[in-house]
């Protein structure tokens, strides 16, 4: 009856088709292994991209998750991975070999070898970043920390990693109210006002995060925790994980070989 | 089942028992000075004074959150570590704000951290939380986040949250605060309604007279007068020197929840 009701409760991040819903320790394995093949893939080995990349959208669509969030979700985080790697192009290799340079302007030149590390860079961070989105989509965060005991992963670790899930929300919370008190007292301020009581603001709203972690832990110590984050769902392996680990482990190995 | 093994006779103990405790906050602020009070099982009482009195920090030694000097012992075990486990199924603390009650994406979770810390077997999870979802009237709830409920309900639930625990006692901080007078009358029929210890701490002096049948008065943490209600709260000159204000209703006794030398006879 409870399984029943926990499948309902999950059912958000439970959606899926064939090999989904997934048990948490098989999906952290099949990820491990997408971020082993992604992080070993050689150079311009651009064909291997394209497949580890098609395999990816694949299991996107199979847990029932949308490309187009998997897209807009790229589409926030690629910027930040362009501008560090902007630069590149535009370094001189240590060895210079005639034809290194693929583009002049003026005293600036784009070098090919610097194009290509950039490139490499860029895939292979989209690439590891949408694993990781399938990663999330495939399962909910509470199960995949079930996931990561069960593989031993330091308990200490796995709490630390759970209670900031649980006070992400709690922090926005704390400041959409601060926020929200900001808001209905702040009048025409110029913009060294606002700096200066944003700054103001930002020191409360630490210690304010702080004071309301205690109050939330003590709430937990009366409630019997001691350290080890219970949890409700029991850990189920069946048929269809073990063929999801073979066949993500033989494509793998597929692409590779061929 | 639950893993906890509580003694066969534990409620022929009273459910609370302090002698001359104490308690001083890290910045050397005595928040309890000798205080001694033993409550029996099943009664009803509302603790009071003034802000700064020594209330909340009284209900947090019940539940072994905050540790004093002095002998305290809830149904006859003392504050030991080895009694840590027992003694908070046995006192659950609501506490005045509810949002630092609840800290979980979903109602189900809240009300299930406190069973499964106390290893409740997964099987009666879920009807334990249908139980006390149920017995603060709101069935259904499981799956909201309790982000997006008002603050009445999340003050039901975080009644809930400890009801899921069976406890014994029931200990609530200001359970009334801000709330209208729908939640506020939840709350009050369900003091009235149930059959646990429940000790209340609050300034919202109609609430006790409908609840209660004894109150403690405490200020500047110690107990100034512990009495029926009936006497205490007709006792303006009393209430005026603790700062508090006589309720505009006169307090009769009622019959619907007896002292428990009441309900002995």
């Amino acid at each position: 009856m409870f399984e029943r009701f926990a499948a309902e409760k999950e059912q958000a991040s439970q959606r899926g088709y064939g090999f989904y819903p997934q048990d948490p320790r098989c999906t952290l394995l099949n990820t491990l292994i997408l971020f082993g093949a992604i992080l070993i893939v050689p150079r311009s080995a651009y064909a291997y991209f394209m497949a580890i990349a098609l395999w990816i959208i694949l299991q996107v669509v199979l847990t029932g998750g949308s490309l187009t969030i998997l897209f807009i979700r790229l589409l926030k985080i690629y910027p930040m991975i362009f501008l560090m790697t902007i630069m590149l192009p535009f370094l001189s290799p240590t060895e210079r070999h005639a034809g290194d340079i693929l583009l002049s302007l003026g005293k600036v030149h784009i070098y090919k070898q610097g194009l290509m590390v950039f490139a490499d860079i860029n895939i292979r961070s989209i690439l590891l970043f949408s694993a990781s989105m399938l990663l999330l989509s495939a399962s909910s965060y509470t199960r995949l920390m079930q996931g990561l005991n069960a593989w031993r992963f330091p308990k200490w670790i796995a709490a630390i990693m759970i209670y900031m899930y649980r006070f992400i929300f709690i922090i926005a919370e704390e400041f959409r109210r601060m926020h929200k008190a900001y808001q209905s007292r702040h009048l025409a301020l110029s913009f060294r006002q606002k700096v200066l009581s944003l700054g103001k603001i930002s020191g409360v709203y630490l210690t304010r995060i702080v004071a309301r972690s205690e109050r939330i832990f003590m709430a937990m110590l009366a409630k019997g925790f001691n350290g080890h984050y219970p949890v409700m769902f029991s850990l189920n392996w069946h048929k269809r994980d073990s063929l999801s680990l073979a066949l993500n482990t033989l494509f793998i190995l597929g692409i590779f070989w061929l | 089942m639950s893993k906890l093994t509580l003694p066969a006779d534990y409620l022929k103990n009273p459910a609370v028992f302090c002698e001359d405790i104490h308690f001083t906050y890290p910045d050397q602020q005595p928040a309890l000075r000798g205080i001694s009070v033993k409550i029996d099982h099943g009664e009803k009482v509302a603790i009071i004074g003034p802000n700064g009195a020594g209330k909340s920090t009284f209900l947090s030694m019940l539940n072994g959150l905050l540790k004093g000097e002095g002998l305290l012992r809830i149904y006859g075990l003392d504050m030991q570590k080895k009694h840590d486990k027992l003694i908070k199924s046995l006192v659950g603390l609501v506490f005045q704000n509810p949002d630092d009650q609840l800290f979980c994406p979903t109602i189900f979770e809240d009300v299930a951290f406190g069973p499964l810390n106390l290893g409740l077997d997964r099987a009666l999870l879920q009807e334990r939380v249908h139980q006390a979802l149920q017995e603060v009237g709101l069935s259904g709830y499981e799956n909201r986040s309790s982000i997006n409920i008002s603050f009445g309900e999340k003050k039901l639930v975080s009644i809930a949250t400890i009801l899921s625990m069976q406890p014994q006692i029931v200990a609530m901080d200001e359970p009334t605060g801000y709330l209208d007078h729908a939640h506020r009358r939840r709350i009050i029929n369900w003091i009235q309604s149930n059959d646990r210890t429940v000790l209340v701490t609050t300034h919202d002096l109609d609430l006790v007279a409908e609840t209660c049948r004894r109150v403690i008065l405490f200020n500047a943490g110690k107990m100034v007068a512990d009495g029926p209600v009936t006497e205490i709260l007709n006792d303006e000159p009393l209430l005026n020197q603790n700062n508090l204000e006589k309720p505009a209703r006169a307090v009769s006794v009622q019959s619907h929840h007896p002292l428990k030398s009441d309900l002995k006879t």
